[in-house]
């Protein structure tokens, strides 16, 4: 309902919308910018665009990919939905109804509902930072931010701001985006006693696992606490993003990380076209061969481990190293049935 | 009359002009991506003046333009409701203390732009709600309280226009007199039956004789109107070149060339042609249901439309109360040479 209200609101013309068209193409104009960041976004159309997933499902790699672009701005991280303080919470809801109580407004703006109010207020205020940290120039078509988990959790919410925005999902293996997470969490020191069960198994498991003093075979990568939570999300995530879908429709573009590995040119050249901008042989060559695994890495060949790298290993399949009956245990309880349905397996029987 | 008007070089100091690529028509075709929304900005300008001084035809005429819209009494500032209060500093501080926000999004931008953007941006919000699609140019009118919140406006919209309109204040006092009586809102008179008088008198043609105010409701509107003019002069002070200070009775001789000066102003199409629709649209005649300038219909908010008409109301006592309260803004504003009218 919000969607189709803020719709007509946005549309609905109350005079000469075709005849303000038309004079607008016909004419040179010289509007005067605020600021560099607001001269380029003065008068041209702007699309957005959010980038999302599963924490370490590729959605960094998928950012860098459209940073090459020359017509598009996403920068990463600023979440601005889907978080106890985002961008929802920016307003002051009950001074706005001060605002509304006030009678010029009902003769500025008629009929309008208060969350509609609300939602324009909250999409101003976004797209306003966007203009102000991605700093588009003459060329910038599209804006955006790349948040994992974030625009999973606050999927609704995003929607809500911006029902023309294009929804990009980075899915991955579960077990993948596990094994992932946790070489990121001991690489940077993020246990908890629940992780491993106690925080001296964690310092074990970076021993082994990240300072590779030879003791891996005997230490899990993988605690019992955090490979649930990481199944758990996992699930949360593909469960958003099937959301997503039903929200955005055509403009919800879900990326396999996988198929991506084999080659992202049609993958990202289809996500191109649907944010509108080129999508040529030779740009979308460009951004990929520049965001490539040897690239980032500098240097190394996808395989090629590097523990202490957030570009570590860049294949899929790694879980099948770290995963034994244990792990599938845990992981099928929370998961098993998603990772059927997503296509990664039969059935609960897998093994490595 | 033009001591408001002093920067007549209105061909104000801009950036270097931009080139604009207006919204391509791939856009609003069906099904297109981003179809619909309000993805790019227009320029943003204000129009204000003292109460019946002429702000609302003047808003007319330029919302007139096909380019434009302009509304009236958004209040964005300076009253109960307004815009100040309406970010959450804390919430939005809280956010933009996350570190990937601090490190990246945000670094290089100090916390007072991020607020004023944010201030900025839910008032742009609220102006650009059902502005057709194509427009290049939104304003909103709102009289008194843009003039006396023009340093916050200045820090808001550096670089907006803010067209102000005044006319000689004892006109002023006699349109708000017919105003107070036509919508029976006695606020100054302090006395019922002397406004149920005037009332019957001046609106319903039906009681003997009666003034068409007392002495309470001239200081009461004079007053207003004085800060109207010290405001004006203080708007003009802090737009600069971005204020374009226009009289009623200018524009009564002729709107055409004000009009041109603002529509220049907020970039878009001045062309006589335009022009003259816009005036056209919004003459007395036009708003009136078909009177001519001068042919009153006290019941009307179109009601006479001319200058000078405080000469057939004003007697000695109101002459003096009106001096005394704002008599030197009438001279400052060129109204008059001395104090002995």
């Amino acid at each position: 309902m919000i969607r189709r209200t803020l719709g007509n609101m946005l549309r609905a013309p109350s005079t000469g919308g075709e005849e303000a068209a038309a004079a607008g193409a016909a004419m040179a104009v010289e509007p005067k910018p605020a600021s560099p960041a607001h001269d380029a976004a003065l008068g041209r159309q702007m699309g957005y665009c959010f980038v999302t997933g599963a924490q370490k499902s590729g959605t960094t790699w998928v950012g860098w990919m459209l940073r090459e672009h020359p017509e598009i701005k996403v920068r990463g991280e600023a979440g601005y939905v889907g978080n106890a303080s985002d961008a929802t919470t920016w307003i002051n809801e009950e001074a706005l109804d001060g605002f509304l109580e006030q009678p010029s407004p009902k003769r500025l703006l008629g009929e309008l509902a208060r969350e509609d109010l609300l939602a324009a207020a909250q999409r101003g205020m976004v797209e306003s930072m966007l203009r102000l940290s991605c700093k588009p120039d003459a060329q910038t078509r599209v804006l955006g931010d790349r948040a994992p988990q974030a625009y999973c959790e606050g999927v609704e919410a995003l929607h809500r701001l911006f029902p023309d925005a294009v929804y990009v999902n980075v899915v991955r293996d579960g077990r993948d985006v596990a094994v992932s997470n946790a070489f990121m969490m001991l690489r940077n020191r993020k246990w908890n006693a629940k992780s491993y069960g106690s925080m001296e198994a964690g310092e074990a498991a970076h021993a082994a696992h990240i300072e590779q003093d030879g003791s891996a075979a005997g230490v899990p990568l993988l605690g019992d606490g955090m490979l649930r939570h990481y199944a758990t999300r996992w699930v949360r995530c593909i469960e958003a993003g099937r959301r997503a879908q039903e929200l955005f429709g055509d403009r919800c573009v879900t990326l396999r990380y996988e198929r991506l590995l084999e080659d992202p040119t049609g993958p990202v050249r289809r996500l191109f076209e649907t944010l509108g901008v080129a999508s040529d042989d030779a740009t979308v060559a460009a951004c990929v061969k520049a965001s490539s695994f040897e690239s980032k890495s500098g240097g190394r060949k996808r395989g090629e481990h590097d523990a202490g790298s957030f570009v570590r290993k860049g294949i899929a399949g790694d879980w099948k190293q770290y995963f034994g009956d244990r792990e599938r245990e845990i992981f099928n309880k929370r998961a098993g049935q998603m990772l059927i349905d997503e296509g990664y397996e039969a059935s609960m029987e897998w093994t490595p | 009359m033009s001591n408001l008007g002093t920067n007549s070089a209105a061909a104000v100091e801009r950036a270097a002009p931009v080139s604009v690529a207006v919204p391509e028509p791939r856009a609003e075709a069906e099904g297109a991506l981003f179809a619909g929304r309000r993805t790019w900005l227009p320029t943003f300008f204000f129009v204000t003046g003292g109460h019946k001084c002429g702000t609302s035809w003047l808003s007319w005429m330029i919302d007139s333009h096909p380019q434009v819209v302009c509304r009236s009494a958004g209040r964005f500032l300076g009253v109960q409701g307004s815009s100040e209060k309406w970010l959450n500093r804390k919430k939005m501080h809280e956010w933009g203390s996350f570190h990937t926000v601090a490190e990246s999004w945000l670094s290089g931008v100090s916390e007072d732009e991020i607020e004023l953007a944010m201030r900025r941006a839910m008032i742009e919000a609220v102006m650009m709600l059902r502005t057709p699609v194509g427009v290049r140019a939104v304003g909103d009118k709102t009289p008194m309280f843009y003039l006396r919140e023009a340093p916050k406006l200045k820090k808001l919209f550096p670089e907006a226009t803010l067209t102000a309109i005044i006319r000689d204040g004892r006109d002023a006092c006699v349109s708000h007199a017919f105003h107070m009586l036509r919508r029976e809102e006695p606020g100054a008179w302090e006395d019922d039956a002397a406004f149920a008088a005037a009332r019957a008198h001046h609106v319903d043609g039906t009681g003997p004789a009666a003034p068409l105010f007392n002495d309470a409701v001239v200081r009461h509107t004079a007053e207003n109107w004085r800060t109207t003019a010290r405001g004006s002069l203080k708007a003009r002070d802090t737009f600069g070149s971005n204020y374009i200070g226009l009289q009623y009775e200018d524009l009564l001789v002729d709107p055409a060339p004000h009009l041109t000066r603002v529509f220049e102003a907020i970039g878009v199409d001045a062309s006589e042609k335009t022009v003259a629709k816009c005036v056209e649209a919004n003459s007395f005649e036009a708003k009136s249901g078909g009177r001519k300038p001068g042919e009153a219909d006290p019941d009307s908010f179109v009601r006479k439309g001319v200058a000078g008409d405080w000469k057939n109301h004003f007697g000695d006592a109101d002459r003096a109360a009106f001096k005394d309260v704002a008599g030197d803004e009438l001279i400052a504003l060129g109204y008059e040479q001395d104090g002995t009218w």
